[in-house]
């Protein structure tokens, strides 16, 4: 169901009168009215994995051979792998503070070593000609598509985190945390995990190297702990209404602009499906 | 990068407070919305950082034009992912690397790499894709255009 209020605007594209259509709310998804005109992380990785697909076309013609794994995207469509990190109890409970990933843990170790796998000048040399030739035919969302409605988005994030009933919340979560025996306890719920809690859950990262998989008890218990604490507190049910105020906003006063992005972004998406459907490997 | 007019300056930057910063947020949307409808995807070429900054990796540099103290070698580089950078200082530099960069370049070969407000990849976010840079995200051209934070973590997606 979505919400449609009596704002038009005129296409710069095709000239086409659109109407402002806000979501249905849904806290548990983080629902937003400007998530239809940003371009997600899933959408990025398909991105780079159509342009992987289209190089190794190209290095063949040219005499090199560099295979590209076959990805599955299914995870991207969980919760949790979109635009921000949803957490919650049922988040907490299956996965405590470690973070959704879009790959599965073997998918994402063969993308890797294609990433990385030592490249000769000549292959660098024939990727840089590759890149010239695939021009336009490559589809990519392009910079201002992928960054513009994330500026507002970030906006609106900004602004939430500063809002005064937002902050009420947040020290209203501070006191439901007090028992909880976090030694650094962060003034919102947005420094969670922790230092200290990083260290001890094996969320600490070194450059280029992930942080490890595996959650305890210990991280799965408090993790729910705190899920609970920002739902008693009311801290999330706030802070979701402060962003999407925001966003409602952002979104009145830049519709045209962002239908204009959000028709780019949606004929970029179906070009990258063509390509993954028509060249990626086989199983 | 053509750094005229509107561009602020590291010192000028740094002395403005973050509720000064916080209050900017709306008002440079709104520029941003004005730019989009004019963008032709014109790519800004001035600096090249690809001498330092590999193919394969992507890299940020405290200063603008690609340099950090006026070196174009005193860089971060990351080829999966960097988290806080504050943990990090750029190459023979004594500079945290963690809010302070203001030129970014993707030389990665297929992804796009994008950098976040926070560490752990949270916060407001900016990308680059592959072969692709902004040599002061600051001001008021390139790719990426009025940013009024620095980035304290980035991953290639």
């Amino acid at each position: 169901m979505t919400a449609v209020l009596l704002l038009t605007g005129c296409s710069a594209s095709e000239g086409q009168t659109a109407t402002l259509q806000l979501p249905a709310k849904n806290q548990a998804q983080w629902a937003m009215p400007l998530d239809r005109y940003v371009v997600t992380n899933a959408q990025l990785a398909r991105q780079s994995y159509a342009t992987a697909i289209l190089l190794q076309k190209c290095l063949a013609d040219k005499g090199f051979v560099r295979t590209v794994p076959l990805l599955h995207f299914e995870r991207a469509q969980q919760r949790g792998a979109g635009i921000i990190n949803v957490f919650d109890r049922d988040v907490a409970s299956k996965s405590g503070y470690h973070t959704p990933q879009l790959l599965s843990p073997g998918d994402q170790a063969a993308w890797n070593q294609y990433l990385t796998a030592p490249r000769s000048d000549g292959e660098l040399a024939a990727s840089d000609s590759c890149n010239e030739e695939m021009g336009d035919t490559e589809p990519s969302y392009g910079n201002q598509s992928i960054n513009f409605a994330m500026s507002f988005v970030g906006a609106a994030l900004n602004g939430a985190r500063t809002d005064s009933k937002v902050l009420e919340a947040a020290d209203e979560w501070t006191r439901c945390m007090a028992s909880s025996g976090v030694e650094d306890l962060p003034r919102t719920p947005e420094g969670m995990p922790s230092d200290s809690l990083r260290q001890k859950f094996g969320l600490k990262e070194e450059k280029d190297k992930p942080a490890g998989t595996e959650v305890s008890a210990l991280e799965t218990h408090l993790a729910l702990a705190d899920a609970e604490c920002r739902e008693t507190s009311k801290y999330s049910a706030i802070r979701y209404q402060a962003e999407w105020n925001r966003q409602v906003s952002l979104l009145k006063e830049n519709f045209e602009a962002l239908e204009a992005a959000g028709k780019k972004i949606s004929a970029t998406d179906a070009r990258i499906s063509r390509v993954i459907s028509k060249y990626a490997p086989a199983s | 990068m053509n750094n005229a007019g509107l561009t602020i300056s590291r010192d000028e930057s740094a002395r403005r407070s973050l509720s000064t910063r916080m209050k900017m947020v709306l008002g440079m949307a709104a520029v941003a919305a004005a730019l989009f409808v004019g963008i032709g995807g014109a790519a800004p070429a001035h600096a090249d950082p690809t001498g330092y900054c590999i193919a394969g990796r992507a890299c940020v540099w405290d200063d603008p034009e690609y340099k950090t103290q006026g070196s174009e070698g005193r860089l971060l580089w990351f080829e999966f992912s960097v988290t806080p950078m504050s943990a990090y200082n750029y190459i023979s530099s004594t500079i945290t690397a963690g809010d302070t960069a203001d030129s970014w370049y993707n030389n990665g070969n297929v992804s796009t790499a994008c950098f976040y407000d926070l560490a752990d990849y949270s916060g407001s976010r900016q990308c680059l894709t592959k072969k692709t840079g902004d040599g002061n995200i600051a001001n008021t051209s390139g790719y990426i255009q009025n940013i009024n934070w620095d980035p304290n973590s980035a991953k290639f997606i």
